[in-house]
């Protein structure tokens, strides 16, 4: 039965190697997938390489078909896996950081990982700055720390907040996420015919 | 699109229909569609219903202590509770005719630990969401203000006589003064002596 370590199954120290194992083989399908390549994430911003939306939309596709089935299997009880409690301007302020980051850098902080494990200069260029934001941030935490709590909503996820069943957001995620691969299929195609 | 990737996205689509239609054919409520207090509500327990029970002797009563600090623990306990985290709860054999109750810190901990002991094979369990805390206001330091209408009164004097049982101090508050909840746990906490019935 999971979440192993709730069920006492895996104890903090396994837990922690089994999130190593799992960091490791994450950032082996991001490098194989050609994202430690800034030029490629960049392509995303250009509508001319839409790798990063297929890729992350497919893990959160992966992620929830297999949690609900495996909930309704009675393998995993839902109640008992982590839901990162929400605080909405905090996480707006962040993901608009995240989001420039990004752009400017042309990669996020797993790729960055990945870009600078493959031995690429702008992946470490990339990865000493977050280090150092990572640094500065926590220096700075007790000025900012009102702010990061702000606007608390608790643990919430979208059916709660929504009132709709669960399986019903699992098949819309779904239909979006088959359209969305779909049309960006074809905006790849348009992006490289050749012009006449 | 290769061939493989139009399979899995035909997978992907079955999968996910079946969902919707599972959710909308009435079935079984998931769990995520309501946040996990809601889910654990119908086997709520209060301090004061517990206090009852083991004044009464209930049978078959179980108290399970789900905080993972052991020293919180042992510095302070519900009567006949034993320390069980929630990677531990493994270790408790479900017993037909048992009664489980299960308090923690006052966080969500009692709740996890409600799902565990019920995927677990326990049939009934009972959870005190508020934990410690409530049985330090409403067992040991149970307190009614001054203006208290009558109803209040006797039903304090009930608690009351819980409250000494276990060697509690129920106190009617002077006027204006504030309430036993509002003088901070861990101040009730440092100031409670065992004492009264002891399990």
């Amino acid at each position: 039965m999971a979440p192993l370590t709730e069920f006492g199954y895996v104890g903090p120290s396994a837990g922690l190697l089994v999130a190593l194992g799992l960091g490791l083989a994450f950032g082996f399908f991001l490098e194989r997938g050609g994202l430690g390549n800034a030029v490629k994430l960049a392509g995303q911003f250009y509508f001319t390489d839409l790798t990063v939306f297929k890729v992350m939309f497919a893990a959160i596709v992966t992620a929830m078909l297999g949690l609900f089935w495996l909930a309704a299997a009675g393998v995993v009880r839902l109640p008992l896996v982590f839901v990162p409690p929400t605080f909405v301007l905090p996480q707006l302020a962040g993901g608009l950081v995240f989001g420039v980051g990004f752009v400017v850098g042309g990669l996020c902080p797993g790729t960055s990982c990945v870009s600078a494990s493959s031995g690429r200069l702008d992946g470490i260029a990339v990865l000493v700055g977050m280090v150092g934001g990572i640094v500065i941030f926590n220096e700075a935490f007790p000025l900012i720390e009102a702010f990061y709590r702000a606007t608390p909503l608790g643990s919430l996820t979208i059916p709660q907040a929504l009132g709709v069943p669960h399986g019903v957001v699992v098949a819309a995620t779904v239909a979006a996420a088959l359209l969305g691969f779909a049309a960006a299929e074809r905006i790849e195609r348009r992006a490289v015919a050749p012009r006449g | 699109m290769t061939r493989i990737n139009a399979g899995l996205a035909g997978v992907a689509a079955v999968l996910g229909g079946l969902a919707g239609i599972l959710s909308l054919a009435g079935g079984r409520a998931s769990p995520l569609d309501q946040p996990l207090s809601a889910v654990v509500e119908a086997d709520r327990l209060s301090a004061l219903e517990l206090a009852t029970w083991l004044r009464d002797r209930k049978p078959n009563l179980t108290i399970l202590d789900v905080r993972p600090d052991s020293a919180a623990f042992e510095e302070f306990r519900l009567p006949r509770a034993r320390h069980a985290p929630l990677a531990e709860l493994r270790t408790v054999a479900p017993e037909p005719g048992t009664t489980l109750v299960v308090y923690g810190d006052g966080s969500d901990l009692a709740g996890r630990a409600w799902v565990v002991l019920k995927a677990l094979g326990h049939d009934t369990i009972r959870v005190m969401p508020d934990g410690v805390g409530d049985w330090l206001v409403a067992i040991l330091n149970p307190t009614l203000p001054s203006d208290a209408p009558p109803e209040a009164r006797d039903a304090f004097a009930a608690q009351a006589e819980l409250s000494r049982y276990f060697g509690g101090l129920p106190r009617i508050l002077r006027p204006g003064e504030r309430t036993g909840s509002d003088t901070g746990r861990a101040a009730l906490l440092r100031n409670t002596v065992r004492r009264g019935c002891a399990f």
